[in-house]
């Protein structure tokens, strides 16, 4: 008889726990079926630009970085890389603006920052695909940064292709590097982490109450569960009311 | 629906189980941890390594004579600069593999020193170092499953046993790895299921787990909702009484009871005193506690299980379904004069080789007024004991063989057990209860029956009853047969006694009994002398596997019932009653269909009604 009484009341819990932070479980197995049954490099789109970069045309390098030194003394995080074609020094001022500059490498010219016929060059050399753009802007107010993209990015192209998937490749108007690239996967597996952690304004904190209040509510109620489980499955001769 | 989901419910709870619970804690980890210090960098700052680029001629990249990389970097380590020269371009830098680093003034190829690492590692961290150990370390690294590349490890001997990987080719601080991050690692891998240590939550585990997870949530909800539909989900803050008018349809008396809201019919109805019959307890699966509520009464999926059409339509619902609650008015079929008692074992006999006689005495001085064929309800309480098989006689030891004893464990139930006897025949009453012994002698034997059976003599135990369903029409001139086999027995004989000892009918009564063997034909003797002395009783046992001195008949009682109705007058004038095993009822009453008897004729005491 005890034992019925113990059984009856955690069933009750149970039942009433799970009255109020049931929809949640379905909603934290949903969400993280979709986040784990993706792969994570497709979903940050890696497959949305090419793999293969071509190789720097050293030949071409005859603006050696000492001269680049010379010319621009405060330079940091110099790096030698391609634009398009032509082989390019990238650098950093962080006390002067633009932050990033790109120097021919070939002559020692500085360039221009990345106009829109650039920048639709750029994204056509990494795109993977083959669908055509549906829209270019130029991002360099704060105020027009979307919430998917860092405000440190700015100024930046945004360029949107024509797909399904709606992808997006964020081309840096300063440096010319792809800086970041969206598409809908991604876009969704973000409202999922945002329903998984029950944040649901910016999906930045999980340390939110109402996570803790629903998933301390819902460790008690698995507990009672598994103690059903446990007795319905091991104890088949207790008898069962309701 | 509801039933599929309450079974996806159990099996995908057992599967999910531990990691569920796993997933919820590392959840609530991951909710309550102090995210700066779990990152491990809490005394990590950074040092810059740039020298001065005036102090140092650098080589031009092109005269280094080495293949063409995908990109380059100028790095400074420790105030020194080196190229880092990228021959593939990852889109993660950890994973990166394919690269060359050389010196920028003298362009000698370059790997980190231990002293230097260890240099780097110090400045890197702003707590107290006292020991440092330090060692290097190819991959794959047990902290940085990602890492494709050899690094320094330096172990530095602080309080926090903070760790600092320093890459091998770059001079880059990999990260810091303290207890407390090491504890959010280790949350991460319960949570993301990475036991492989891939560093990743993309592995088939826990696809599988969150599938079953998914269906473990849905058929939870399902499950709610039919809770919800069927009204279990009253907020009650305090268990309010309530007038309730109980009526009997048998008369028409009517009384006031103050029964509780919140509990089921049956259950508030048995405080008071009312005992409805119920075999499975409440479980909404024997269908035997039905009671008459109103027409517009809701339906519950258990009342639609158990419950035939015309039933509901008549407003029959099942008692340990509903809430007092939901009614001002109940009605029972008939006023039931059951009653709660305790009974005392007082004798204890096998008389087949699995049927054994069992007489108790009541303790308080309760008259017990019943029709023959009512059975009493034993609760059986909770036990656990070894049920051992050691008083079964000699002569019936054979039919035991192989069979060893057993430890029984189980809750508290209810099992219903007919009376032998009728109510004036003595004030004891008599069980003939069958030991649930499985057919191979393989395997659990029954836990009702084997509780009563290994009762001994003294011994008490609690009942409800005498409940009347079965029973010999009242005042009928019919001819009557009645059709059993095994424990099936009990209230054929009761009603067979009272109909000749009680009330002197004189009815042409036939009993047709089926059994095994000889040793099989319980009360033989009995209904031998009453056959003697009565000259409207005919007593024909038949059995399956006889002995070869057997002069009767043969065979299984479905097979030889038409001989005895076929020469019959009309056959509305015929009743039957039958009790036995499911299957035998089943067709012994297909074989009268056939035979063109109807329904209204044939009454049955169905046995297996609890154990569905
Ligand atoms: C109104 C009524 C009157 C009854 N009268 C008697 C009686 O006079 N004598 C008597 O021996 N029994 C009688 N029974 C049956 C009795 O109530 C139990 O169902 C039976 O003893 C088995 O219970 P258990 O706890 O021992 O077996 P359980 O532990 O419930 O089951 C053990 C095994 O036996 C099987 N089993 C369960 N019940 C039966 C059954 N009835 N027939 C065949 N196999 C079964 C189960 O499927 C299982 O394999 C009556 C039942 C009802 C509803
Ligand atoms: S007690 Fe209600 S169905 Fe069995």
């Amino acid at each position: 008889m005890k034992g019925n009484v113990m059984i009856r009341s955690i069933r009750k819990y149970h039942k009433w726990l799970m009255a109020f932070v049931g929809v949640q479980f379905l909603f934290w197995s949903l969400t993280g079926l979709y986040m784990v049954s993706f792969d994570i490099h497709y979903i940050h789109g890696e497959t949305l630009v090419k793999e293969n970069e071509a190789s720097i045309a050293l030949s071409q390098v005859t603006y050696p970085i000492s001269e680049l030194l010379a010319q621009y003394p405060e330079a940091e995080s110099i790096s030698l890389t391609t634009l398009i074609d032509r082989p390019v020094y990238l650098f950093s001022e962080p006390k002067s603006k633009p932050s990033w500059r790109l120097v021919d490498a070939k002559t020692g010219l500085i360039l221009p920052v990345i106009d829109k016929m650039m920048a639709i060059h750029i994204a056509e050399s990494k795109y993977s695909g083959n669908s055509e753009i549906k829209s270019i802007r130029l991002l360099s107010k704060s105020t027009d940064v979307p919430p998917e993209l860092s405000s440190r990015y700015i100024p930046v192209w945004k360029i949107d292709y024509d797909q399904f998937s709606s992808p997006t490749l964020y081309i840096s108007q300063e440096s010319g590097k792809l800086v970041t690239k969206r598409h809908d996967f991604w876009r969704l597996f973000d409202w999922m982490w945002r329903f998984h952690i029950m944040d649901y304004d910016d999906g930045e904190n999980v340390a939110n109450w109402f996570l803790l209040l629903v998933a301390s509510l819902g460790i008690l109620a698995a507990f009672a569960g598994a103690v059903l489980t446990y007795i319905r499955v091991f104890k088949p001769n207790y008898n069962e009311v309701k | 629906m509801y039933k599929l989901s309450k079974t996806v419910h159990k099996w995908a709870s057992l599967f999910v189980g531990i990691q569920l619970l796993i997933w919820l804690a590392t959840g609530l980890y991951f909710n309550l941890m102090d995210h700066e210090k779990a990152t491990g960098n809490n005394n990590r700052q950074h040092v810059s390594q740039i020298g001065n680029h005036q102090d140092f001629v650098f080589k031009p990249i092109k005269s280094l004579g080495l293949p063409a990389p995908k990109a380059l970097n100028l790095v400074w380590i420790l105030g020194e600069p080196y190229y880092q020269l990228k021959y593939e371009l990852p889109a993660h830098a950890e994973a990166l593999q394919d690269q060359l680093v050389v010196h920028a003034v003298t362009g000698t190829s370059f790997q980190l020193t231990e002293r230097d690492a260890l240099k780097i590692a110090k400045q890197s961290f702003t707590g107290t170092v006292t020991e440092p150990i330090i060692s290097f370390v190819q991959p794959p690294i047990d902290n940085l499953p990602k890492q494709k590349t050899a690094v320094w490890k330096v172990q530095l001997g602080d309080v926090d046993n903070t760790e600092v990987f320093v890459n091998a080719y770059t001079g880059e601080v990999v990260g810091h790895f303290n207890d407390d991050r090491r504890l959010r690692d280790l949350m991460f891998t319960l949570h993301f299921m990475d036991y492989n240590n891939q560093g990743s939550f993309n592995n088939w585990w826990i696809i599988l787990f969150g599938a079953a997870t998914f269906f473990l949530s849905i058929s939870g909800l399902i499950w709610l909702v039919e809770l919800v539909k069927s009204q279990q989900f009253k907020i009650s803050f305090h268990k309010a009484n309530k007038a309730v008018q109980l009526h009997y349809s048998d008369n028409s008396k009517t009384e006031t009871l103050i029964l509780k809201s919140n509990d089921t019919v049956l259950e508030s109805l048995a405080i008071k005193g009312v005992f409805i019959p119920s075999s499975c307890g409440g479980g909404g699966t024997c269908g035997k506690c039905k009671f008459i509520a109103n027409k517009d009464a809701s339906i519950w999926p258990a009342d639609r299980q158990q419950l035939s059409k015309e039933e509901l339509e008549q407003g029959y619902r099942l008692s340990c379904q509903h809430n007092v609650s939901e009614f001002e008015n109940i009605t029972l079929a008939k006023q039931l004069n059951a009653k709660h008692i305790y009974l005392t074992l007082v004798s204890s006999e096998f008389v087949t080789p699995f049927i054994k006689e069992l007489k108790f005495e009541p303790t308080s001085n309760a008259v017990l007024n019943y029709r023959a064929g009512a059975y009493m309800q034993f609760h059986i309480p909770a036990s656990q004991y070894e049920a051992t098989f050691d008083d079964v006689p000699e002569g019936y030891q054979s039919f035991w063989k192989g069979m060893a004893s057993q430890t029984l464990q189980h809750d508290k139930i209810v099992r219903s057990y007919s009376i032998v006897n009728f109510d004036t025949e003595t004030h004891q009453l008599t069980f003939a209860v069958r030991w649930q012994v499985p057919v191979n002698k393989i395997g659990e034997v029954g836990i009702g029956s084997s509780y009563l059976c290994s009762l001994s003599l003294g011994d008490t135990i609690e009942a409800t009853g005498p409940f009347s369903e079965f029973y010999a029409r009242p005042n009928s001139l019919n001819r009557r047969v009645f059709i059993g086999a095994g424990s099936g027995m009990a209230p054929l004989r009761a009603i067979i006694f009272e109909q000749f000892n009680k009330y002197d009918v004189s009815n042409p009564t036939l009993f047709i009994f089926g059994a095994r063997t000889e040793k099989d034909l319980l009360y033989k003797d009995q209904f031998k002398k009453l056959e003697s002395t009565n000259s409207s009783f005919n007593y024909v046992p038949v059995l399956s596997q006889p002995s070869s001195n057997w002069q009767g008949r043969e065979g299984y009682v479905q097979d030889i019932l038409e001989d005895y109705i076929n020469q019959d007058d009309p056959l509305t004038d015929i009743e039957f009653y039958l009790c036995g095993p499911a299957a035998m009822m089943i067709e012994v009453e297909n074989k009268l269909h056939l035979l063109g008897i109807d329904s209204v004729n044939i009454f049955k005491d169905d046995f297996s009604r609890n154990s569905k």
